[in-house]
Formats: C-alpha cells, sequence, structure tokens
C-alpha cells in the first residue's frame, strides 16, 4: 500500500497544475476548480489500486472530472440563473494580442457546459475527436457539430462586444 | 482566434492550489477506516439478529404455536415446573392410549385420520400429530403434552381466553387465529394447565385449498378441542 500511495503521489504532483487548469477552463472559478479536482482525485485514490496500471490513466482521470463537473452542474444549489443579458462582461484584447482571459472565461461560460467541455478537450488538453467522443461518452459527429457551433459562438463575440440574449445555459 | 492560445493564456497564472494532497489521503483513510467500522458493526447486528431470529423462525413454523408461553415456543421447562420422573417408554404407551379413545369419540365419522403415536420432542415433552382427511379442507391436530405452570391470564374475547377454571383445579385457555398461517390457514387451540403441573395443548390448524382463500369449517369445534384437553390420563405425573 505504501508504494501505491507513493505512486499515487507521484502522478498526483505530476498531473495536478494540468487538472486545475481544464477545471477552471470547465467551470470558470479556481475555488470550484480546486473542488473539482479534489473530489476527482480523491475518488481516483479510492480505485487507484485497480486503475494505476491502465494504459491511458490521463484519459481516466479527465473522465473522472468532467462526470464531476457535469453531475456537479446537474445539483440544485449549482444551476445558474439566465440572464437576459450579460454585465459588464470584459471583451478586448491584451497587451500580448490575444483576447483578455477575464473575458474568454466569460465567453466560455457562455456556452453550454457539454459545448465548453468540448472545447477545452480538443484545444487545450490536445485531444482528438475520437477521445474527445470516448471522454464525453458522445459520438464523434457530436462532437464536432459541437466544437463548430462552440468555435462560431465564441468567434461572434469576440468580434462583437454585444452581450448574449436568451438563456445562456 | 488561435483558440488554442486564447484558452490557454487564460489560464497561464494559476493562483496557489488549496488541495492539500496529505490531507487528501488522509481523509480518505479515515473515511474507508469509519465504512469499514459501520460494516463491521452492521455484520454484528446482522449476526445477532440472525441468532435470535433463526431459532423463533424455526419455532413459528411448529404447529404447537404458543403466544405468551415462552416455554412452549422454546421446548425448554419453565424452571417453574415440575420435573416428570416417568420413563419414556412407560410414558408414551400410557399417553396414546389415553388419547386414542377420547379421539375417536369426539371425531366426526366423515373424518379419516391415522393412528399416530406420541413422540418425545424433549425429555418430558411428548407430542402427537395426526392428519384430518375428509372434511372441507385438509387439517392437522397436535396434542402435545409437557409439564409447565398455567401462563398469565389473556385478553378475552380476543383471540385469547382464560383461563377457565374446572372443578379439579385445571385451568383453560382458548384461542381461535384466523390467517394464523401463510396463506389464510386457520388455527384452533385448547390448553390445560393441570394442578400436578402438567399441561396438554390440543392445536387444530387447517389450510384452505388451493382454489379458495379462507377455510370453510374445521373438523373440530373448540369445545371438542377442550374435552380433549381435558382427557384424565393425559398427565406426566400418574
Amino acid at each position: 500500500m505504501t508504494s501505491d500511495l507513493a505512486g499515487y503521489r507521484d502522478y498526483v504532483a505530476a498531473h495536478l497544475d494540468p487538472l486545475r487548469r481544464t477545471a477552471y477552463l470547465l467551470c470558470g472559478d479556481w475555488h470550484t476548480a480546486d473542488d473539482l479536482v479534489s473530489t476527482a482525485l480523491v475518488r481516483l485514490l479510492r480505485h487507484w489500486r485497480r486503475v494505476s496500471t491502465i494504459d491511458n490513466l490521463d484519459a481516466y482521470v479527465r473522465r473522472i472530472l468532467l462526470r464531476t463537473w457535469l453531475n456537479e452542474r446537474r445539483r440544485p444549489w449549482r444551476r445558474e440563473a439566465p440572464f437576459a443579458s450579460i454585465p459588464d462582461r470584459g471583451g478586448g484584447t491584451g497587451p500580448d494580442g490575444v483576447p483578455d482571459r477575464l473575458a474568454i472565461i466569460a465567453l466560455l461560460a457562455e456556452l453550454p457546459p457539454r459545448r465548453r467541455a468540448v472545447l477545452v478537450l480538443r484545444y487545450v488538453c490536445d485531444l482528438s475527436v475520437v477521445d474527445t467522443a470516448a471522454a464525453l461518452g458522445c459520438s464523434t459527429g457530436t462532437v464536432k457539430s459541437q466544437t463548430a457551433r462552440a468555435l462560431d459562438v465564441l468567434r461572434a463575440r469576440l468580434l462583437s462586444a454585444a452581450p448574449i440574449e436568451g438563456n445562456l445555459r | 482566434m488561435n483558440v488554442t492560445e486564447s484558452l490557454r493564456a487564460a489560464v497561464a497564472d494559476p493562483p496557489p492550489t488549496s488541495i492539500d494532497v496529505d490531507r487528501l489521503v488522509a481523509n480518505e483513510f479515515a473515511r474507508a477506516r469509519r465504512i469499514r467500522m459501520v460494516a463491521g458493526a452492521g455484520s454484528l447486528v446482522a449476526v445477532l439478529t440472525l441468532a435470535v431470529a433463526v431459532p423463533i423462525a424455526l419455532h413459528s413454523g411448529d404447529p404447537l404455536w404458543t403466544p405468551g408461553t415462552p416455554t412452549a415456543t422454546t421446548g425448554l421447562r419453565h424452571p417453574a415446573a415440575p420435573v416428570p420422573t416417568e420413563p419414556a417408554d412407560k410414558a408414551l404407551p400410557r399417553l396414546y392410549a389415553a388419547l386414542m379413545p377420547a379421539l375417536q369419540s369426539v371425531m366426526p365419522a366423515n373424518i379419516t385420520w391415522p393412528q399416530a403415536e406420541f413422540g418425545m420432542y424433549a425429555a418430558g415433552d411428548y407430542r402427537v400429530e395426526t392428519s384430518l382427511t375428509g372434511g372441507d379442507d385438509p387439517a392437522t391436530l397436535t396434542v402435545r403434552v409437557w409439564s409447565a405452570p398455567p401462563p398469565p391470564p389473556r385478553v378475552c374475547p380476543k383471540e385469547w381466553c382464560g383461563p377457565n377454571a374446572y372443578p379439579d383445579g385445571s385451568v383453560g385457555y382458548t384461542g381461535v387465529l384466523p390467517e394464523c398461517r401463510p396463506g389464510g390457514g386457520t388455527c384452533m387451540q385448547a390448553e390445560l394447565y393441570r394442578p400436578d403441573g402438567t399441561a396438554v395443548m390440543v392445536s387444530l390448524f387447517a389450510d384452505p385449498k388451493p382454489d379458495r382463500a379462507v377455510v370453510l369449517a374445521l373438523p373440530l369445534s373448540m369445545e371438542q378441542l377442550v374435552t380433549l384437553s381435558r382427557v384424565p390420563g393425559l398427565t406426566l405425573f400418574p
């Protein structure tokens, strides 16, 4: 068990930062991101002896994280209230030429959860369409269509700083 | 717009994490310990429950059901009950000889029944069981003779009625329980507690035939059961 635990600690030390970044992009809040990662790591620890030897452990942990986040969002106290318009949303461009990071996070938050997850998995975690579909438990066609729609929305929002109307969830 | 670049830039400088892996591991181990303890306690409770429930369940299938008389359900002699000294090889034929004429005298003509003999259930605890056929429903008659003091008075006129005092000093109890058996059978029972310490129980139960939900009629009446329980020869202290 001690060697098992050492392996677990090594894995967490190496992957904690990427997991936090992924979680933050999904939920848009660092505290919530830490909660999500903690929950995922606890679940990983419970099954560590069984899963530590599987081929693609990263995908397994990522799937735990996604499931945790999607399940958390279904809980009543986590549900976001839809707004008719988003106040004070950032939309400018930073000094390094990329859109302001808060603006990006705000734009991500406007996307539906699974569409947001598709973007994060494909463009931050560098997963292929097939791997993204496996992580989300959907078809590759769904991943492609969700990606296209998400990019369209992001592109439109970045070009025009107009607030979004309607239900944002 | 480069989406990858934008997204990665958005998380370029994460704040320090609040995740403490050591605490996380310790909490998880503590949780696992708690679960093991609860599971262990649950198993212990289950084992104890089974240890109590199984003997009761085994005896509940016994036709000699005796609500209110723990000594009868457990088959153990009551501490206050006298101990019979007659050897079983003498008591068994004697009890049989006493019961059979009485049984033949009360049994309706249309009822047939095998000549069952008394058996010894425990030391000083004798029983005979016989099937009664020919009536509306198949029934089983059981007679038990053992030693026990009279139980406390029972509620009347509900299922159990007693004690009924008789001139010879005996006290009797009677009981009728509809649907006393799984499937809706009917049970009827007469108990007699003699002054010498002998207890006699005569019980009759019938299960309705499969095409009906209730027993139409028992082959013997309560008065006949009482008559059988009061047969003078049914004693452990002749």
